[in-house]
């Protein structure tokens, strides 16, 4: 009899070597073929049973089953992600769609500070790092929202209120604390929840009234909640805290992502894969961040900020 | 007596289970191994009958890892 017995922890020649070792001269085994993470047996079915192979090997502190494992490791998923770019092509496309958004706006926002606000003094220090935190928030909320969207699936409530809750919240807390550094607390809550509660209650929707309702008061909470930190640390250490706050709020979106590919694609086979449009993707950014800019250059102003 | 030793190119579990297993079969006694994973180090303690560690270092190297001296 022949079978196939995973083992996704065989990582090196060690862990080959101690596996041979393990069946080295044991009876009813007539041929071991161990391979990367999974290995070929040939057994005698009178005298052995695969499940006390699969024991033998579990015994030496190795994960195995007669069946693949579903679920990767975040390591496994990573190596996966960059051998296997058949399969994550998507992702990788988007990637690529988001640096070249990235880039795409930074220059044409740089032609029109030299364009239209060369003569301001003030404008780059007053504006120039909000632009650049709008510019990095629009783009990666983009490619977030866009990630969660390119695949239809049905999803459990679970999923769908964390995906509702995570993108309310994260629109609000990047958005409102940008436009709240700039416009102050008014302005600021207001742009963030409109923009928290938008983009919240949309991919909420996923999940029904659930998502919608969780994504909506997330949208409330970040939004008011990101202008106020800006606010309140206008006169402390803000431009200090800003690119870790930043930094952070897109590794929960990474992270988002990650969450739906491993508990929504993979292994389901219900999935409907949408591909990306780079002039869609670009002027949805495009747009939203011509909004953003025009809140933040011509909205109105609190006292305490236009000083 | 006890000896120590600093072991090259271990870099997960199974390396050390090999060692492990290597140094009983000498009849080695108290075999602590502390691994560097992200080094591919290990520090080896170990007691040991005999006067000469070269059959120690030998099944180590047997193996097929470096012993640092």
């Amino acid at each position: 009899m022949k079978t196939t017995i995973y083992c996704p922890d065989i990582e090196c020649d060690s862990c080959v070597k101690v596996l041979k070792k393990t069946f080295d001269g044991m009876q009813g085994i007539n041929n071991l073929n161990i391979k990367k993470e999974h290995l070929d047996v040939e057994y005698e079915e009178a005298m052995i049973k695969p499940e006390s192979i699969v024991q033998m090997i579990k015994e030496k502190g190795y994960r195995a089953a007669l069946q693949p494992f579903t679920r990767k490791t975040f390591k496994e998923r990573s190596r996966d992600f960059f051998a296997n770019k058949h399969k994550y092509e998507l992702e990788h496309r988007m990637i690529i769609f988001t640096a070249i958004t990235f880039v795409l706006l930074m220059i044409i926002e740089y032609f029109t500070y030299f364009l239209l606000f060369r003569d301001d003094p003030v404008f780059l220090t007053k504006y120039g790092v909000w632009f650049l935190y709008a510019t990095i928030s629009t783009v990666f909320l983009s490619a977030a929202v866009w990630h969660i969207n390119a695949y239809k699936a049905n999803v459990t409530h679970m999923v769908g209120m964390m995906i509702g809750m995570t993108f309310g919240m994260q629109t609000g807390l990047l958005i409102g604390s940008i436009i709240g550094a700039t416009n102050g607390m008014f302005i600021g809550s207001i742009v963030g929840m409109l923009f928290g509660v938008f983009v919240g209650w949309m991919n909420g929707k996923c999940c029904g009234v659930m998502g919608v309702m969780e994504g909506t008061m997330a949208g409330i909470m970040g939004g008011t909640m990101g202008a106020m930190i800006s606010v309140m640390m206008l006169s402390d250490n803000l431009l200090l805290f800003m690119p870790v706050f930043i930094i952070v709020n897109i590794f929960v979106l990474l992270g988002l992502s990650y969450m739906l590919y491993e508990e929504v694609v993979e292994n389901n086979e219900n999935v409907k894969k949408i591909p990306a449009d780079f002039a869609a993707f670009f002027s949805y950014c495009f747009v939203v961040l011509f909004l953003l800019g025009l809140i933040i250059i011509y909205g109105y102003k609190s006292a305490f900020v236009a000083l | 007596m006890k000896i120590q030793l600093t072991i090259d190119g271990m870099h997960c579990k199974s390396c050390k289970m090999l060692v492990t297993d290597a140094l009983i079969n000498l009849g080695a006694k108290n075999i602590k191994i502390d691994l560097d994973e992200k080094k591919q180090v290990a520090q080896l303690s170990l007691e040991y009958n005999d006067k000469d560690k070269i059959d120690i270092i030998n099944a180590i190297r047997n193996e097929g890892y470096k012993v640092r001296k």
